[in-house]
């Protein structure tokens, strides 16, 4: 039963986001590579405000609960490790103060493909 | 309650898959928000509701009004599943609070 | 088959190592902070962020020096001193005519099995006498619980919890709440006030839960206004995204009653200046 009802929530993001997708990408938005538009999410306060707890280059005001993000790709040398820590902080340590962003679902699926492209060339 | 997100979900699929996104009807609206409005209510009684949830329930109201049903299943629906969410928040806090304490 | 899994850890733990008591609690809570910030004086705690922060402290000492919240004490004394239609006061309401005792709140009262706060037997005095209850939040209330806390500075914190299941059971349940994760950004009262006390959280550096309790209710400068501690419960809730619970209901008393009793030993310092 239950597993009926994941299927159906399943087909339902798919069908929406094949819908969704091309509709909200203009030309311009496609000129603009994944890691800008990562960036701008990453930095946006009702996004995934990244800089209320780390350090980022170029980021202003910086705070200092979190690790600074810097030689991400060395850290991260899998980058499917860095998008699941984005997606959940808490699998590996409940206690984690990160917010589980794709968990919880503070970013979309598709926000956090973008946030983890921009983190890693950190 | 799972066979309404299983008709839920079967109307939202089909009005999609027929290319009716735009013209998903009202009883496909009524079921996506009863099944949000009952996952916030339980959220709420275990005193672990989002204050993100209501806001999209009343935009879902908003959309329907305006007609656009299609827009209003996907933000109970999101609702919903933020709901839920909530409520394995609140079942799992139960369990790890403990181990988070000051000793 | 999760359920019997940890009723049966429950069971065990209640079998083995026993809780730990609320004096072990605030032990361990007191020696935290001591190890984490080992040049701040334990006393020094009831100063908040201040306490911690050199810089800010300066500019704190000087927004003291012209104290924002001189006014609702004015107010509250007032307030407190005007008779009911009754032609009683709230005075006839408290232990010591209600001078000096916010040091002793919140208290498990045996009676009703409940906690109580100030701030509830502010309203209870009203409606006790035909008066119609205030918002608990701010307003009229804050200024009469500032009066009360600033006829009760410099006296020590002694939040009691008597030999009564009830009491154990009141205090366990603010301690849950106090360290589970809520909202939809997932944080508990402790991530950020005991386990990142003291980082930044962009350009505000989160102040310690010690002490926290003392100098309430406040004057935030972001509220341009006095809050009592039930407001704060309900901003920090908030910010948390979650849907904040209701200002002296039973869960935020609870809670009051596990962050104070963490606090005692303090001296009262309210009513206070925040950022």
């Amino acid at each position: 039963m239950r597993k009926m009802v994941a299927a159906f929530v399943t087909a339902v993001v798919c069908t929406l986001g094949a819908l969704m997708v091309p509709a909200a990408s203009s030309m311009a938005e496609e000129a603009q590579s994944a890691v800008e538009q990562g960036k701008a999410i990453a930095f946006d306060r009702k996004g995934g405000n990244c800089l209320a707890c780390h350090m980022i280059a170029t980021g202003d005001l910086p705070g200092n609960i979190g690790p600074p993000l810097v030689a991400m790709a060395q850290r991260f040398p899998d980058k499917a490790k860095l998008r699941a820590q984005i997606w959940d902080a808490t699998a590996i340590n409940p206690h984690s103060a990160m917010p589980p962003f794709g968990k919880n679902r503070i970013l979309t699926e598709e926000q956090i493909d973008l946030v983890t492209e921009f983190i890693y060339v950190q | 309650m799972h066979k309404k997100y299983v008709i839920a979900g079967a109307l939202i699929l089909a009005g999609f898959q027929a290319g009716l996104a735009q013209a998903a009807d009202e009883a496909a609206y009524k079921a996506a928000c009863d099944a949000a409005e009952e996952a916030r209510k339980m959220s709420a009684e275990l005193k672990y509701e989002w204050n993100t949830v209501a806001p999209l329930i009343e935009k879902a109201g908003a959309a329907a009004t305006a007609g656009d049903f299609g827009k209003a299943v996907s933000l109970c629906d999101e609702a919903r599943l933020q709901s839920e969410a909530a409520v394995a928040q609140a079942r799992q806090q139960a369990d790890d609070w403990r181990s988070a304490v000051v000793k | 088959m999760k359920r019997m899994v940890t009723v049966f850890l429950g069971a065990a733990l209640v079998a083995g190592l026993a809780w730990a008591t609320p004096e072990d609690d605030r032990q361990a809570f007191v020696e935290y902070f001591q190890n984490r910030f080992p040049d701040v004086a334990v006393a020094d705690y009831i100063n908040g962020v201040y306490a911690i922060d050199p810089g800010a402290y300066e500019q704190w000492v000087q927004i003291e020096e012209f104290a924002p919240y001189e006014l609702a004490i004015a107010e509250g004394k007032e307030l407190f001193e005007t008779p009911f239609a009754n032609g009683k006061t709230y005075a006839d309401c408290f232990p010591n005519g209600g001078i000096g005792i916010r040091q002793n709140y919140p208290y498990f009262d045996t009676a009703t099995g409940q906690v109580k706060t100030l701030e509830l037997e502010i309203n209870e005095c009203r409606e006790k006498n035909g008066e119609k209850p205030l918002g608990y939040k701010k307003g009229p209330i804050a200024s009469i619980s500032a009066y009360m806390a600033f006829t009760s500075r410099g006296q020590v914190l002694d939040v009691k919890i008597p030999d009564d299941p009830r009491a154990m059971a009141a205090y366990e349940h603010g301690k849950e709440f106090y360290y589970s994760k809520r909202g939809q950004l997932n944080f508990s009262c402790a991530d950020c006030h005991v386990s990142n006390s003291g980082m930044m959280i962009r350009a505000d550096r989160l102040s310690p839960a010690l002490g926290h309790p003392t100098h309430f209710p406040v004057y935030r400068s972001k509220w341009n206004d006095m809050g009592t501690l039930h407001r704060r419960f309900d901003g920090c809730n908030k910010q948390v995204r979650a849907v904040p619970l209701k200002a002296q209901g039973e869960e935020y008393r609870d809670l009051e009653y596990f962050v104070t009793y963490m606090s005692n030993g303090l001296v009262i310092n309210g009513p206070g200046a925040r950022k």
